[in-house]
């Protein structure tokens, strides 16, 4: 069968058809989207208020995390005595480069599933 | 009407498409105001129920506004709508019990006019089962070609023909008060 229609049904579907405009429709669907905006900058607003107070009372843990985990990344994970092997390994030979490694890898593994 | 709406309405659908893309609600409103009748028409022929059209249209319309910033190209606007509103029908019709098919109805050209032609058509188009009907819709009212409603619906193009040339051929009979007018009488 080819995509050919029937003349007289697709004269109905023609005659069926109805242009008209319907500003009553158009004024409820823009007053959803002005209602859907406002509902997103109070989310964010109350968002914010509440994560304030939560931000100032971790943010001396948070700092000291931040500080002890900028001593431990670039610390070496073996001891390479050759200087030309201990700087080819460089990138990976860290905690930093173990933990970027983990992440790409992670990344990669959730691409593949998600896909 | 303002100077605002007033250039709107002059202006390209690409451009009010960039401009929606970019949070103008006022050129969402102008691309509302242009493709309103086209996705209420065909959500109509779909469930053959005008509330339930209109409010399937609301929420096409408002996932639009929603997600238009991810639409990559300004020019596939339409294309881009007619598969939110398709989607959107499959996801009502899933999630609802098939419309109430009525077998036995007997249609009888009432009238020439477009309110008649349309009150019957609905009529037999609800006898047909949804994605019977949907094929359908998509192939006369839209004009698609069956390789295009396969790849809109995610049927199969085996299903999508034998679903069309079932629905045609369950139309046919239905409408066969209509088929005898003569053409002209049919559309005016």
């Amino acid at each position: 069968m080819t995509d050919a229609r029937d003349p007289g049904l697709q004269a109905m579907f023609d005659a069926a058809r109805k242009d008209t405009a319907n500003e009553a429709f158009v004024a409820r669907v823009m007053a959803d989207v002005e209602k859907g905006q406002r509902l997103t900058i109070f989310s964010w607003v109350i968002g914010g208020v509440l994560l304030a107070p939560v931000a100032w009372w971790l943010a001396t843990p948070l700092l000291g995390a931040v500080d002890l985990a900028t001593q431990l990344l670039p610390d070496t994970l073996i001891e390479v005595e050759e200087q030309w092997l201990a700087q080819l390994l460089a990138p990976v030979n860290s905690v930093a480069g173990i933990v970027g490694l983990s992440f790409l890898v992670a990344w990669a593994l959730y691409r593949k599933i998600s896909s | 009407m303002s100077a605002q709406d007033e250039l709107l309405g002059k202006s390209p659908e690409a451009l009010l498409v960039g401009l929606a893309r970019k949070g103008d609600r006022a050129a969402f409103a102008e691309l509302l105001r242009r493709r309103q009748a086209w996705i209420r028409n065909l959500l109509l022929r779909c469930c053959n129920n005008p509330a339930l059209a209109d409010d399937l249209a609301q929420q096409v319309f408002l996932q639009a506004w929603r997600t238009i910033h991810q639409l990559r190209h300004s020019g596939r606007f339409a294309g881009w709508l007619k598969r939110l509103a398709i989607n959107t029908w499959l996801q009502h019709a899933r999630k609802n019990d098939p419309l109430e098919q009525a077998d036995d109805v007997e249609i009888q050209a009432t009238g020439s006019d477009s309110a008649s032609i349309a009150m019957d058509l609905d009529r037999a188009l609800a006898t047909l089962k949804d994605h019977v009907r949907l094929c359908i819709v998509l192939s006369y009212h839209e004009g698609m070609t069956h390789d295009e409603i396969a790849e809109f619906t995610g049927m199969s193009l085996g299903t999508v023909k034998s679903h069309i040339r079932r629905g045609t051929q369950r139309l046919q009979s239905l409408l066969a008060a209509y088929q005898d007018m003569p053409t002209e009488e049919k559309s005016s």
